[in-house]
């Protein structure tokens, strides 16, 4: 039994980039030839730590979205060692539902903890990318999201880390408590976007 | 007979005997469609693939059903849910069915039965193992020969 999650984003040209995720060598084989057929771009590994390492969302290292890999899918195996498909749905159900709150609440983007100095180097560059291509007033707030085993009040960042980010062009830029970091959108296509599109299929 | 339509038939009648006696099923003739010329060997791939999960597997298996004082049901179960799973989705039928059985005894606790189930998935697996790789052979001679490998209805 697979079940799968996510958004399902078909926009022209762009492919859709899935996750595929199975413990059995065959499985995975196969799974990963009938997305290439149909034309999807596909990434499949062995397990739900592998998957959201690959995702970004195992507190470890990179920034979810600024790796440039984003995925518009998630197909998981049912059962599987260690984490099953269903625990591995949950735990990123549970850190896009909270990145969610955020987002809706203005912040465009965000980043994991520990956050290095290529994180903010790309942030820096998303941004004034975004200022180039003309968006109008935005909202910056910083925050670093941790994963499930820490608690929010542990979470806020220092307020010195949102003066670091460019203020050249006419934006106006607010500091927030529980910040997030952010811009505008300016291209629809965000990275595992969960907020309003947020769709979760689930098929037996 | 030249040797390309003696290769070829004798292909024909090994694939049918294959799908007749159960030792494969649609699934089987799905992941012959997923073959083309940009992966003109994934049947050969994913079939090894499987072989080697076998192998794996039974071992497992085998292990945890040698335990003189106390057999790890759960354990052999896991093992024969895997086996299952994999058999079935590259179609091998006869393999899926002795899997399907080996968990019923795993359930009951019964060691006779899933020895003797071990056995069974065991000669099925190699078996098959047999066939495919016959299949396979044919096929690489009648390429090689400059035919090409006709479509079993």
């Amino acid at each position: 039994m697979a079940v799968a999650a996510g958004e399902v984003f078909a926009s022209g040209s762009q492919e859709l980039h899935v996750l595929a995720v199975d413990d059995s060598n065959a499985d995975r084989k196969i799974i990963e030839r009938l997305l290439k057929i149909s034309s999807c771009k596909v990434t499949a590994v062995e397990s739900g730590t592998r998957a959201l390492q690959f995702l970004g969302l195992d507190g470890e290292k990179h920034s979810l979205g600024y790796n440039g890999l984003k995925v518009n899918l998630i197909m998981t195996d049912y059962s599987m060692p260690g984490m099953t498909g269903y625990e591995l749905l949950k735990k990123i159900k549970n850190i896009l539902t909270r990145i969610d709150r955020c987002l809706e609440e203005g912040a465009e983007e965000f980043l994991v903890k520990p956050v290095k100095l290529s994180d903010v180097k790309r942030l820096k560059e998303f941004i004034l990318k975004g200022e180039a291509e003309g968006s109008g007033e935005r909202r910056v707030c910083k925050r670093n999201l941790e994963d499930d085993s820490h608690c929010s009040s542990s979470s806020l960042s220092s307020p010195s880390s949102s003066s670091s980010l460019p203020s050249s062009s006419p934006t106006h830029k607010e500091a927030c408590d529980d910040d997030l970091a952010a811009s505008e959108p300016y291209s629809p296509t965000s990275p595992l976007h969960p907020s309003k599109r947020h769709k979760w299929l689930n098929r037996d | 007979m030249d040797t390309v339509s003696q290769l070829q038939r004798q292909f024909v009648d090994h694939t049918t005997s294959l799908y007749r006696e159960g030792f494969v099923d649609d699934q089987f003739t799905q992941l012959q469609k997923l073959q083309d010329e940009n992966s003109p060997d994934f049947v050969v791939e994913v079939v090894t693939l499987f072989f080697d999960d076998c192998e794996k597997l039974i071992n497992n298996m085998a292990r945890a059903l040698e335990q003189q004082q106390e057999v790890d049901f759960k354990q052999v179960d896991a093992s024969v849910h895997q086996l299952k799973g994999s058999s079935s989705s590259i179609g091998a039928m006869r393999v899926k069915n002795v899997c399907v059985t080996f968990r019923t005894f795993c359930e009951a606790q019964n060691r006779e039965g899933c020895l003797r189930c071990l056995q069974q998935v065991n000669r099925e697996y190699s078996l098959l193992k047999n066939k495919l790789q016959t299949l396979f052979r044919l096929e690489q001679q009648i390429v090689a020969a400059g035919g090409t490998i006709p479509a079993v209805e």
